[in-house]
């Protein structure tokens, strides 16, 4: 845990009577991050986030949201928690603007910004113009998330967690959440749960992936990527004489080397700890006989490490329960 | 408090652009207008030794039993159906907070319904004769008396109706539950009642008079205040309400 953590989570555990849902699950959020839970169906994510929200308490452990602890004081600390639930469900009776007030009002909102704030989450989420007096019954599936995102960031709680808030949306849609999403980042921590997973490789910052209620890795993309590959692996696209390249990387273990197919240039896939890196960055640079057009560490997509890892995660059970 | 407020409101507009509410008014006007005509010309027949009040009074079980149930099975079993109750305890509120808001929505629509149910006695107001009147209302008491046995009563009625809807998420069930609790309440009652008389049992004696709901009604109507049943009622009532309190709590957990 970190000065700069808003939500820490320590040896959580829930179980549904016999059966574990979270198994003393432990991780933190920074403030201002935008955070991906990922996990497949059924491995605990809505249970975390449930948890977060102050909806339901934990078996054991404890959860702490802008300094208090769910587990004493589970008031103080849903103040600082915003929640959009997985299928947001909604009173089909009210129109949206009557049901933001509402929201607004029960947040605890003065009554006299309780019409401001509707306002300016409606025009936020391109409610104000078209919906702001549809009864909600009426509103297709991207209006009903729109409204549910709106609430969401009603108020001025520090935390916004949103379960599969782009489910059901068209691109478009999608965008349009990205969009909000992005207006609040830095402001707000984000935490999103969705199995879209390459929207949640463009919103967030770190990812958090769950399998049978278990944290089975944490940290940013780069991150996960070195954990799941194990080492450093990283891709230049250099223009030159093959000779000269292959003398310059003579230092680290080169993986592939092969000529572009569109161009003179060569395509170099290798293997260096991070100070041999920086060492053959310098060298490489600095000869006139090369031209580095692109290089970089090789990132695995979140695909690749959400498989892999949950993938590792069976097997290990497999080995621990024969 | 006022996120309270802001839940009965919710709760009475909830109730209000319901057509369902409009549907258990109309049924609750029927049985009403159906029982006051019945007892009218049966009064008017046959001399009666209690006034027309008193026995108008003595049949509120029956849209009792009809109203309460219709009533109170959308509270909760609505809200766990289609999710938004989990929605709604997202924002710091309390349990006992959104129980008592469906509590006081749903008792506050009870005791309207049934203050609109007196204009049937217009019938035999000013314009009637003056001997039918007398004969109607003998005494103020037996109005307020009976009118505020049914508030006393229906709190407990209505509790009933919110901790049957806490329990389950098909309002149907609800409905059939507290329709035969109610009914229950009223049946058994007069039947223990009936039989402490005729056993002569201490033990039924004893409670006789909590069980009987009909004669603690005569005694309301002929201005017998009893503060015993007032406690019974109440203390039944807010235990009800806190059994659907926990009942709530454990749905989420």
């Amino acid at each position: 845990m970190t000065k700069g953590d808003v939500v820490v989570v320590s040896e959580l555990t829930k179980k549904y009577c016999r059966q574990v849902a979270l198994n003393a699950v432990s991780f933190s959020i920074e403030r201002g991050s935008v955070v991906g839970l990922i996990g497949p169906n059924g491995a605990g994510k809505s249970s975390i986030l449930k948890i977060l929200a102050g909806i339901i308490t934990g078996t054991s452990g404890d959860v702490i949201i802008s300094g208090c602890s769910v587990a004493e004081n589970v008031m103080r600390a849903k103040q600082h928690v915003s929640f959009m639930p997985e299928n947001n469900p909604l009173p089909d009776h009210l129109r949206v603007g009557e049901y933001l007030r509402f929201r607004a009002e029960l947040k605890g909102i003065p009554t006299k910004k309780i019409r401001q704030n509707a306002e300016k989450v409606m025009r936020q989420c391109d409610l104000y113009y078209e919906a702001r007096y549809r009864m909600i019954k009426t509103l297709s599936k991207g209006y009903r998330q729109r409204v549910g995102i709106a609430d969401a960031m009603l108020g001025n709680s520090e935390i916004v967690i949103l379960d599969e808030p782009t489910i059901g949306l068209d691109p478009h849609q999608i965008i349009g959440v990205r969009k909000i999403i992005d207006a609040n980042r830095g402001s707000r921590t984000i935490l999103l749960s969705s199995h879209i997973l390459s929207e949640l490789e463009t919103v967030c910052d770190n990812f958090i992936i769950i399998n049978r209620g278990r944290i089975v890795a944490t940290g940013s993309l780069g991150e996960l990527s070195n954990n799941v590959q194990g080492k450093n692996i990283f891709c230049a696209r250099i223009g030159g004489d093959e000779q000269t390249i292959r003398e310059n990387f003579q230092g680290v273990q080169v993986i592939e080397f092969k000529r572009s197919s569109c161009n003179e240039d060569h395509m170099i896939k290798f293997e260096a700890a991070e100070e041999a890196y920086r060492l053959l960055l310098l060298k490489i640079s600095s000869n006139r006989e090369l031209s580095v057009r692109k290089i970089g560490p090789v990132e695995c997509s979140l695909e690749e490490i959400f498989l892999n890892s949950t993938r590792r995660c069976r097997d290990q059970d497999n080995v621990d329960d024969p | 408090m006022k996120k309270f407020y802001a839940l009965l409101k919710y709760e009475i507009y909830k109730l209000m652009v319901s057509p369902a509410t409009y549907v258990v008014a109309s049924i609750f006007t029927l049985s009403i207008g159906g029982i006051f005509i019945f007892l009218l010309y049966d009064y008017i027949k046959f001399a009666q030794d209690v006034p027309l009040v008193q026995m108008f009074f003595r049949c509120f079980w029956l849209p009792t039993c009809m109203v309460v149930p219709l009533l109170s099975m959308r509270s909760f079993s609505e809200e766990y159906k289609c999710g938004t109750f989990q929605n709604l305890f997202s924002i710091p509120i309390t349990y006992t907070e959104v129980v008592l808001a469906k509590f006081f929505a749903i008792y506050g629509m009870f005791i309207f319904l049934w203050l609109c149910s007196l204009s049937v006695f217009l019938a035999v107001g000013p314009k009637s004769e003056s001997i039918v009147r007398e004969l109607a209302f003998a005494s103020p008491f037996n109005v307020g008396g009976g009118l505020l046995f049914i508030a006393i009563t229906g709190l407990l009625f209505t509790a009933i109706g919110i901790f049957t809807s806490s329990l389950t998420e098909n309002q149907i069930v609800s409905c059939m539950v507290t329709f035969f609790i109610l009914l229950t309440l009223f049946i058994g009652g007069q039947f223990f009642a009936d039989r402490s008389q005729i056993t002569n049992l201490s033990l039924y004696g004893t409670y006789q008079e909590s069980l009987n709901i009909f004669s603690q009604l005569d005694n309301f109507c002929n201005g017998v205040f009893d503060t015993r049943i007032v406690v019974f009622y109440l203390s039944t009532c807010m235990l009800t309400l806190c059994f659907s309190t926990v009942v709530v709590q454990k749905r989420l957990n």
